[in-house]
């Protein structure tokens, strides 16, 4: 059951002190919290994916094509089409960009 | 894995000093695919089964792409992912490669957070009045305001 709280802390002027206690200031606090208990409506996943391939091109071709599958069976697996996304590239292990 | 790596150890023992074999380099990208399924549960009890089953469903999927690779791709993933883990290590709290992670969602829209806050503001000045109560005084003007929003599974 997930559940959301609303915490909130005001601070009050102690408006008695300013008009009966001339010279006296002062502030008075207070909290208060309002707790909303809900089921879920959606089941997010996040899934790192790594692919290797002998040369950076290799590599990103290879990304490109796992990428697609990985949302074809997303989409298939009853995932909502909309939400089915993937991050682009980064480099994991191999040639640095500086060398190619 | 560690036998290739042991067989590739003792081959070079035979060979010429200054032909030393170089490992093949290859390279490796990751990147993070995310998805939502929606649920409709009506009580934490359906809502445990529908998301097993889900889950279940993921998992079983090929997300390695393991059934389009040669034994020897796969070899080399397996190698390339130690090689990562080796090099750059993961750390229980940061998701592996191929193993998906869960999150439970719902949103609130803003007409029920307004009322939340609402009511939250209500029982924070109930309490300011009351401390303010304890020192003989009567609350004022609001000079301060603090309001944390905190979803909490």
């Amino acid at each position: 059951m997930r559940s959301a709280i609303v915490a909130m802390f005001i601070g009050l002027m102690a408006a008695g002190m300013a008009a009966g206690a001339e010279g006296m200031t002062g502030s008075v606090s207070g909290g208060g919290y309002e707790e909303f208990k809900t089921l879920p409506d959606e089941m997010r996943m996040s899934v790192m994916l790594q692919v290797t391939g002998k040369t950076g091109e290799e590599a990103i071709a290879a990304y490109r094509e796992r990428a697609e599958a990985a949302k074809k069976m997303f989409t298939e697996a009853g995932a909502v089409a909309e939400t089915v996304k993937t991050e682009s590239p980064r480099l994991v292990q191999g040639e640095s960009p500086s060398r190619r | 894995m560690m036998m290739r790596r042991l067989m590739e150890q003792e081959s070079d023992f035979g060979e010429e000093e200054g032909e030393e074999k170089k490992p093949e380099e290859t390279v490796t990208v990751a990147f993070t695919a995310t998805a939502t399924w929606p649920l409709k549960s009506a009580t934490a009890e359906e809502l445990i089964i529908e998301a097993l089953a889900i889950r279940k469903k993921i998992e079983g999927l090929d997300l390695e792409g393991k059934a389009v690779k040669t034994p020897e791709e796969l070899e080399a993933m397996e190698e390339a992912a130690a090689e990562a883990y080796s090099r750059y290590g993961y750390d229980d709290g940061e998701p592996k490669p191929g193993k998906p992670t869960f999150m439970f969602m719902k949103k609130i829209d803003d007409a029920k957070l307004d009322e939340m806050k609402k009511a939250a503001f209500e029982k924070a000045k109930a309490e300011a009045a009351k401390n303010a109560a304890l020192a003989e005084r009567k609350v004022g003007p609001v000079t301060g305001l603090q309001v944390q929003v905190i979803s909490a599974g």
